[in-house]
């Protein structure tokens, strides 16, 4: 029979330690930008998270029964050979389960569970979570810490075709324009999923000859979201074929000039610095697609073309403010909640199973999340800053440990 | 002081654990032991953020007990909560010649005590890998990589 096949209990202090350490080194960098007033994102978060730490180890499970060990291992097959869906981002790939680990970060954060409660959840997502990448990135480790920051998930071959197809940066008229494109269309992305990453995200860096090359994807107009009508004249994604002067950043980082250009987790780059990238970058080349895979196709766009699209993205981000502004704050909570339970999408689109999963109850809120945002709603900001640094992620007690007694071990709830 | 004995795969106390080392070693205090960890710690996992760390599961003889429990320490912060002044003069790649602390105070990943000492380490096991850089030249420091000595 087909399954999801669970590691030993002791083996989730492994990873639940890995975790409290990339979280930590990715959200030190996110707490490094602004916040949108317009969008409740530590109470979204909260419920999300809870919604997915209680209901997607069953989700993990059924695909396991439908696709089995080798299945689950192929579920980013399609990013190593197309760009443009999400089975190739970081962010949907690392969060969708990443976003159910945080559910027990909030839970144990806000007082109301302990680290031994719902331990099959973290077997079941864990044990999901690891197979899923020991085939999405080429070194099939699981973090992108893990080989240093550099996020290869593209054949080399399609990635040396893309760059045949690159147009240099010398004209400034020209680069000025994609320059705003590259904002706009990652604004856009950030907007259709509640202002988090789950709507953009880059790959690389590749190496080709003396360039390095980065694929950055932006979901502007993603389909299940109720929304969609709000942007629904935009394609699904907009993507960018990015290449970079390799010897100019290899003489840079040895004479101290840079000294970071990472790929983080999320599939956001980060630089130090932080102006780096637009020093060293040198041709790009444009594309969209109208659905995500396992449909659609991928098209390109001339440079020439370019400025038709950022006004089509212009117009529909003004539509996304106003829809945002006009929204009910509650409403919103459940919007962001959906999105955050979207970031399992992929899981179940590489397998063509997007509409039986949906009729499983892939949309459906366990009402013990909402139980729980009620219970900690009012510590929604503070819980949100301990989770975010790794906090919260404890060991599972186990026999023979020492363990931290009642008081941190386990908490009633109240 | 004997140094630690790398066991063998089939000696090993969990299967999914990257290295695990028979020691067999007293120490009479916290420090001394802190001593003892940065001079046989071979890698820690770096974290651009701004910190190293490492964790380890110890195997510890102490009082008439013996007892597993964990040991978590940095170089530099840890959680990552750097200011923007502190952040703006932070050397990553400087960072990794400073010494690692123990987290002793109310953490959740170090479960061995102070007034644990005088205590006999008997085994140490580390839970995660190195990392493996695809590209060590864009992540190690210059002179880790080579990079510092290489002819662009």
């Amino acid at each position: 029979m087909k399954k999801l096949e669970l590691m030993p209990l002791e083996e989730t202090v492994k990873w639940a330690k890995h975790n409290s350490w990339y979280v930590a080194d990715l959200l030190a960098r996110r707490g490094t930008e602004g916040e949108n007033p317009l969008i409740p994102r530590a109470e979204y978060e909260m419920l999300s998270f809870q919604t997915t730490f209680l209901q997607h180890p069953w989700l993990y499970m059924w695909l396991g029964e439908k696709v089995g060990m080798e299945g689950i291992r192929a579920t980013c097959s399609s990013g190593h050979r197309e760009f443009g869906i999400k089975t190739i981002t970081p962010c949907n790939i690392q969060w969708g389960a990443g976003i159910a680990l945080f559910g027990r970060l909030f839970l144990i954060d806000g007082g109301l569970i302990g680290p031994n409660d719902y331990i099959d959840n973290l077997r079941i997502i864990y044990s999901f979570w690891k197979t899923v990448f020991e085939g999405y990135m080429r070194q099939g480790k699981p973090a992108v810490m893990d080989v240093g920051y550099v996020l290869q998930i593209l054949d080399q071959d399609v990635v040396e075709e893309l760059v045949e197809d690159v147009e240099p940066l010398d004209d400034p008229n020209v680069r000025e324009t994609v320059g705003r494109f590259n904002s706009l269309i990652q604004l856009m992305g950030f907007l259709d999923h509640y202002d988090c990453r789950l709507g953009l995200g880059d790959t690389g860096p590749y190496e080709v000859g003396d360039k390095l090359v980065l694929v950055r994807d932006c979901f502007v107009n993603e389909k299940s979201f109720p929304w969609t009508f709000v942007v629904g004249d935009l394609p699904f994604s907009y993507s960018l074929v990015l290449t970079y002067d390799k010897k100019k950043m290899m003489r840079d980082r040895k004479s101290g000039h840079l000294k970071m250009f990472s790929i983080y987790n999320t599939g956001t780059l980060f630089c130090d610095p932080p102006d780096y990238e637009d020093q060293a970058l040198l041709d790009v080349a444009v594309y969209m697609r109208d659905e995500d895979y396992p449909n659609g196709k991928t098209t390109r766009i001339p440079l020439d073309e370019v400025e038709f699209h950022i006004e089509k993205v212009e117009a529909a981000v003004e539509r996304m403010y106003s829809y945002l502004a006009m929204k009910p704050w509650f409403d919103k909570i459940l919007e962001g909640n959906w999105v955050y339970v979207a970031a399992s999408l992929p899981y179940v689109r590489a397998h063509d199973l997007e509409a039986e999963a949906a009729s499983m109850g892939f949309w459906d809120m366990d009402l013990r999340s909402m139980e729980y945002l009620l219970k900690g709603y009012t510590k929604a900001g503070e819980v949100q800053r301990n989770a975010m640094a790794g906090l919260g992620a404890p060991p599972p007690q186990m026999p023979g440990f020492r363990c931290r007694g009642t008081k941190f071990g386990k908490y009633e709830v109240v | 002081m004997p140094g630690p004995r790398v066991k063998q795969e089939t000696e090993k106390r969990y299967n999914w654990s990257h290295e695990e080392w028979e020691v067999g070693v007293d120490f009479k205090s916290a420090d001394e032991f802190e001593d003892w960890l940065n001079k046989e710690t071979k890698y820690y996992i770096r974290a651009n953020a701004g910190f190293y760390g490492q964790c380890v599961v110890v195997c510890i003889e102490s009082k008439g007990d013996e007892f597993l429990a964990y040991v978590d320490y940095y170089k530099g912060k840890f959680p990552p909560w750097y200011g923007a002044e502190e952040l703006a003069v932070l050397d990553i790649d400087e960072l990794r010649n400073e010494r690692a602390e123990i987290k002793w105070d109310d953490w959740e990943w170090t479960t061995l005590r102070k007034d644990d000492f005088p205590l006999r380490l008997k085994e140490v096991i580390f839970l995660y890998p190195p990392q493996e850089p695809a590209m060590p030249w864009l992540f190690l420091s210059p002179e880790e990589s080579g990079l510092a000595q290489m002819e662009i």
